[in-house]
């Protein structure tokens, strides 16, 4: 009989998983009023270095946090170009904070075979940020090109991944 | 204490719910494009000098070469017919279709025979100020004004000046 009880029992569990269960108004109610929006992160903008010309010695081309953008080595910037920085924004619990999970390096290729690297990838808000009161919030990253030496000219490419978690 | 089956359904049923609540702390991820264009790099030949040709000197004057090779004089200076003047010709190379700027000096000194000296100014270029790499490509010419003085020493004067380019 006792084993007849418990499987009973075991059956009644998957039962009051379900929304429906009488026996679901309990401690469960409580759990998911505790359920905090997910925090959610869509990219909005594509990070952008520009346009660069490639020397005789390598060189970087450096997106800071704050959009301005600079370069070392020999590699020089077209002033008429503008590099952009990524800008993503943010959704979730209002007023929670989060942590920032960049990526420690990207390929940009230019599909004949010729890549560079990005890496130093930094945010504005540095390694958390802080949903505002309305639970949005942008982000914007930036990163460092790593240019070779007589670089071939060409339009180059890649992705990049930026994740989010609550605190 | 011995627990009913009742109780421990309880137990059982809280632990699943519990667990349906797990994806509160999911994280998101978002993948960016990242770009970068590397342009041809913008450089500059010389094709051909300047060049003012023979000229007389009486009390001074000047003789301007136009970028198209042209010579006119003012004040008491005499072109010898014979001889021509020839602006100078460089070619630029680049980006297709992107601009820049052509930065010309704002003078230079022809050196002559026993420490005599002219003064070369008034540059100016043809295209002027800013030029475009149609087809990657384009050529400059660069005219100016040489300043001769009176009884200028004769003799030959020679000299050099830069013209500088860069992308817009």
């Amino acid at each position: 009989m006792r084993g007849t009880g418990l499987f009973h029992c075991v059956a009644a569990a998957c039962l009051w998983a379900a929304p429906t269960s009488l026996f679901a108004a309990s401690a469960a109610a409580t759990a998911s009023a505790n359920i905090v929006v997910p925090i959610t992160i869509i990219n909005t903008s594509g990070l952008a270095f520009g346009d660069i010309q490639s020397g005789a010695s390598a060189g970087t081309v450096t997106l800071e946090a704050d959009g301005s953008r600079s370069a070392t080595g020999g590699s020089l910037l077209v002033p008429g170009s503008s590099g952009a920085l990524a800008t993503f924004s943010v959704s979730g619990d209002p007023g929670a904070t989060y942590s920032i999970t960049l990526p420690d390096s990207a390929t940009l290729a230019d599909g004949s075979g010729n890549v560079m690297v990005v890496s130093g990838f930094t945010s504005a808000a540095g390694a958390t940020g802080q949903l505002g009161a309305d639970g949005t919030e942008s982000l914007a990253v930036g990163a460092t090109l790593q240019i070779n030496a007589e670089q071939p000219v060409g339009t180059y490419s890649g992705t990049f991944q930026v994740t989010l978690d609550y605190n | 204490m011995k627990v009913s089956p009742r109780f421990a359904c309880r137990i059982l049923g809280g632990v699943v719910l519990v667990g349906l609540a797990g994806p509160v702390s999911a994280a998101d991820t978002a993948t960016a494009n990242a770009t970068a264009t590397i342009i041809t790099p913008i450089a500059i030949a010389t094709d051909t000098d300047l060049a003012f040709g023979e000229l007389a000197a009486g009390t001074g004057g000047t003789v301007t070469v136009d970028t198209a090779g042209a010579r006119s004089v003012t004040g008491d200076v005499t072109l010898v017919s014979a001889s021509s003047g020839a602006a100078a010709g460089f070619t630029v190379t680049g980006q297709d279709g992107y601009t820049y700027t052509i930065t010309l000096p704002a003078s230079a000194t022809l050196s002559g025979p026993s420490g005599a000296s002219m003064t070369v100014d008034g540059f100016t270029s043809n295209p002027n100020g800013t030029g475009t790499l149609a087809g990657g490509t384009q050529s400059v010419s660069v005219g100016a004004t040489l300043n001769v003085g009176n009884n200028q020493t004769a003799g030959v004067y020679t000299g050099s000046f830069s013209v500088s380019v860069d992308y817009n």
